[in-house]
């Protein structure tokens, strides 16, 4: 079967396929994605070059400010120096140590002044002048000496140093002794600057960490340029002692500060914050700087890193966060992009079962429509036939393909004239499509379809509708029925030939009997007269034989007369009448010569069955006469009684007589036959078959129960409808 | 007054010689007049009332079953006749069929005796007649 209807499995297919090509990743969906991704590392990107710009804005704000403290710290102390340096200038030379006491404590180092161990002054004195000198100081310190011994032609002794209870160790310490102490000197009486020594330890100092002297020149009033002029007018140092320790305490931060420090100096470290242990310090610092500046004479260089302060102080989550974030829409999205793939994907699968389950369901249907042995049509008035199935292709030749689309009127183009057959009052013409409607749809008619060869066959169509959505559709069942027609002629045929053959056999039993009847009464009549007119003057043999030719006559006459009734058994009886069945019987039974001897009981359940006269009237005398006739004895009880059921009557006639052995139970309906010779008893023996004969005619029958010796009971059915025929 | 003429249409001369036999038996001697079938019956029947020389019966035993024209033919020509003469039917038949009753009662016969039964068929179809159409005997 094929069909034109909405369900295209082509079309299916090519949307199917759209679908599954919408749910799948396409280029724009990884556009997205990559897009996205791309927008998250550059945020997180930027977020972290920001954060590492602030980070490195901060550590260099950190660094430099340190730095700039540390030598602004240092230019304070140099300054601390030159205010020494001027001190000794107001003051007349030597300076007493009185007079240095109360500068150093008016000046109140400790206060504003931090980290400076003390301050002090230091003298040059050419070796040759040392004795000199020593007798000089010993005036005002009595036991002043000048330590330790060394082999430089100059001796630079600490001549004062406040405050002295500290610094005691260092009195009278010549520093032209170390090396770094006096190179520092030289150099700064040489060029007129303030000058630091290397890394050296100071005696003061019990624990021997580095440390160095601040020296700034004293000269004697004038500007001096040159370093002759410089040595020629040098009088002495004012110097300060430092504890790198302590220096730096006192100038930074030791609490809350993001950068540690290292300070070496020609690579001898003076301050170490980076290696100490249990420190802020990171062993990984995340910036570094190495810086070198010009101090006082010295490279000191500084080695600055961020501490964990620092990197407590630049924790910055923020781009991770952002990193996290973004990476986390990112996961959204291909979350969304897999749901929405997945859901697309179930939805395929989903409709693919569908469609499965109803390609199945389809299937079936087909199979159903293909193996129907009736043709199934289906069409509406618009697209003409739709479906068309495998029995139609048999009945009318045309195959699907060649039908489809085609108007129903192309396989019965005679419907006007079928209907108008059947409504004989009704032209072709007038009838409209209403009136053909209303005769075809919902009803089984007989019409005349045409094949594809032009040929009209006798075709049976049920035509039902279907309304589908806003579409009506029209169900056509289709049969050929002509052979069917054909078999209900030739029964019709038959029947009618088998009607017109019993009605000749009737008619001609009837004729036959009539005419055969005629020449036999002649022969009676003549008989008859010979007895009468001449019968007194025969001799007994003749009267004998007279007589038994009348016996053989009215033997003849009795059969004919039973072959007439035989024949007219089959004529209707048109009498309406009822009696009941007791009425009827006591008629019969008073008509008949029952001899003395005999008992004709009628049961009282005869009395309220009501039936017609014919033909029982008729089976009822012929049984009674039977059991009569046969009876072997001089009485005899014959019994009628009767009983009912929902269909039918039963009449029972029993009697005692001899009964018949069961081998005949057959052969007694037969016609003709008698079980004694008719010299015996006188019967045609036709009674029964008779009897058979009329009953068949109204759906009864007759049934006999009888055994030798046993009596008789014949039982006699009678269908109630047959009283309702008439 | 004229004695009543008997016409028997009878084609049996056996049941003819019945018909005479049970006459005679009935002791009348009226004269029968016989035709073989309805033809000759006809021929006698049909010439008008008023033409005295015709020999017209009065009373006419017709049998059914005859060759040539049987009774309901005849019957059925009798019919036709414009100047039907008086005269009465009586139907001889061999059996009381109730269809050849219907069938000739429409001819307006005047009664139906059994062959079998003749004499007592005659005896009571005469006994019906008028008083003063009884024959002598």
């Amino acid at each position: 079967m094929t069909s034109s209807n909405a369900l295209n499995l082509n079309q299916y297919l090519d949307k199917k396929n759209q679908l599954v090509s919408a749910g799948q990743l396409r280029w724009f969906h990884w556009v997205i994605i990559i897009a996205s991704l791309l927008a998250t590392l550059s945020a997180w990107s930027i977020t972290r070059n920001n954060s590492q710009q602030q980070m490195k804005s901060l550590y260099e704000r950190e660094a430099s400010q340190l730095v700039a403290r540390i030598t602004e710290r240092m230019s304070h102390y140099e300054d601390a120096l030159w205010g020494g340096v001027a001190t000794l200038t107001a003051f007349e030379n030597p300076l007493s140590e009185n007079n240095w006491r109360t500068y150093s404590e008016t000046l109140n180092l400790g206060e504003k002044y931090p980290g400076i161990n003390g301050m002090g002054i230091i003298d040059a004195v050419q070796r040759p002048d040392i004795y000199e000198y020593l007798a000089l100081r010993r005036t005002e310190r009595h036991n002043f000496m000048v330590f330790p011994e060394h082999n430089e032609s100059e001796l630079w002794p600490i001549v004062h140093i406040e405050p002295l209870e500290s610094n005691m160790a260092a009195l009278g310490l010549d520093i032209a002794h170390e090396s770094n102490r006096l190179k520092a000197a030289r150099a700064a009486r040489n060029t007129g600057k303030a000058q630091i020594t290397g890394p050296i330890t100071l005696v003061q100092d019990a624990r021997k960490t580095p440390g160095f002297l601040f020296y700034a020149p004293h000269y004697t009033k004038g500007t001096w340029t040159t370093q002759t002029e410089r040595q020629e007018n040098f009088i002495n140092l004012v110097y300060a002692p430092f504890v790198f320790e302590r220096l730096m305490e006192g100038t930074l931060d030791m609490e809350g500060r993001l950068v540690s420090i290292r300070i070496t100096d020609e690579g001898k470290t003076l301050y170490d914050e980076i290696s100490a242990n249990g420190s802020t310090s990171d062993k990984n610092p995340k910036l570094q700087t190495n810086t070198t500046i010009d101090m006082y004479g010295r490279q000191w260089t500084f080695n600055i890193q961020t501490n964990k302060g620092f990197n407590l102080a630049t924790q910055n989550n923020k781009p991770l966060l952002v990193l996290i974030s973004g990476l986390a829409i990112e996961a959204l999205i291909i979350a969304l992009f897999t749901a929405l793939t997945r859901a697309n994907r179930r939805a395929v699968k989903f409709a693919d079962d569908m469609a499965s389950a109803f390609r199945v369901n389809s299937n079936l249907l087909t199979n159903i429509l293909n193996n129907a042995t009736d043709g199934i049509l289906l069409s509406d008035q618009i697209s003409g036939v739709q479906s068309y199935n495998k029995a139609c292709e048999t009945l009318f030749g045309y195959t699907a393909d060649e039908i489809l689309g085609e108007q129903f009127g192309v396989l019965f183009p005679d419907l006007k004239a079928d209907f108008c057959r059947f409504n004989p009052e009704a032209l072709a013409d007038e009838t409209t499509i209403e009136t053909l409607n209303a005769y075809l749809i919902g009803q089984t008619r007989e019409v005349t379809g045409q094949r594809k060869n032009g040929e009209k066959v006798t075709m049976e169509i049920s035509i039902s509708e279907i309304h589908d959505s806003d579409k009506l559709i029209y169900n056509t069942i289709v049969r050929d029925i002509s052979k069917r027609k054909q078999a209900e002629k030739a029964l019709k045929r038959s029947i009618e030939d088998l009607v017109q053959s019993n009605e000749d056999l009737e008619r001609f039993a009837y004729v036959a009997s009539h005419d055969l009847k005629s020449p036999l009464r002649a022969i009676d009549n003549l008989c008859l007269w010979l007895q009468e007119d001449a019968g007194p003057q025969m001799d007994a043999e003749n009267k004998e034989r007279l007589y038994l030719m009348r016996g053989r006559i009215d033997r003849m006459d009795g059969l004919l007369n039973s072959l007439l009734s035989y024949s007219r058994a089959n004529e209707k009886f048109i009498e309406t009448k009822r009696v009941s069945a007791s009425q009827l019987l006591k008629e019969i039974i008073s008509l008949q010569n029952i001899p003395i001897g005999f008992d004709v009981i009628v049961d009282d359940s005869l009395d309220a069955i009501m039936i017609r006269r014919m033909p029982l009237e008729q089976v009822f005398h012929n049984l009674l006469s039977n059991a009569v006739k046969h009876h072997n004895k001089t009485e005899g009880r014959i019994e009628f009684s009767a009983s009912e059921n929902n269909s039918s009557f039963q009449f029972y006639i029993k009697d005692d007589g001899p009964g018949i052995d069961p081998m005949f139970h057959n052969k007694i309906f037969e016609m003709f036959q008698t079980l004694r010779t008719r010299d015996e008893v006188e019967g045609s023996g036709m009674g029964l078959a008779l009897v058979k004969k009329m009953l068949r005619r109204y759906n009864g029958h007759i049934e006999i129960s009888s055994n030798t010796g046993e009596g008789t009971c014949f039982t006699v059915t009678w269908p109630k409808t047959s009283d309702i025929e008439t | 007054m004229k004695p009543l003429t008997f016409l028997a249409v009878e084609d049996d001369d056996v049941d003819m010689m019945s018909i005479r036999r049970a006459f005679k038996q009935l002791k009348i001697d009226n004269e029968i007049q016989r035709a073989i079938d309805g033809i000759e019956a006809f021929e006698i029947l049909k010439s008008p009332k008023d033409n005295e020389d015709a020999n017209h019966p009065d009373i006419v035993l017709l049998d059914l079953n005859m060759p040539r024209m049987n009774g309901l033919e005849l019957l059925e020509e009798l019919s036709t006749l414009e100047d039907k003469p008086n005269y009465e039917v009586f139907i001889l038949t061999t059996s009381n069929s109730d269809q050849d009753i219907i069938r000739t009662h429409k001819y307006g016969v005047s009664g139906y005796i059994l062959k079998e039964d003749l004499f007592e068929g005659l005896h009571e179809a005469f006994s019906q007649l008028d008083n003063h159409r009884l024959l002598l005997s």
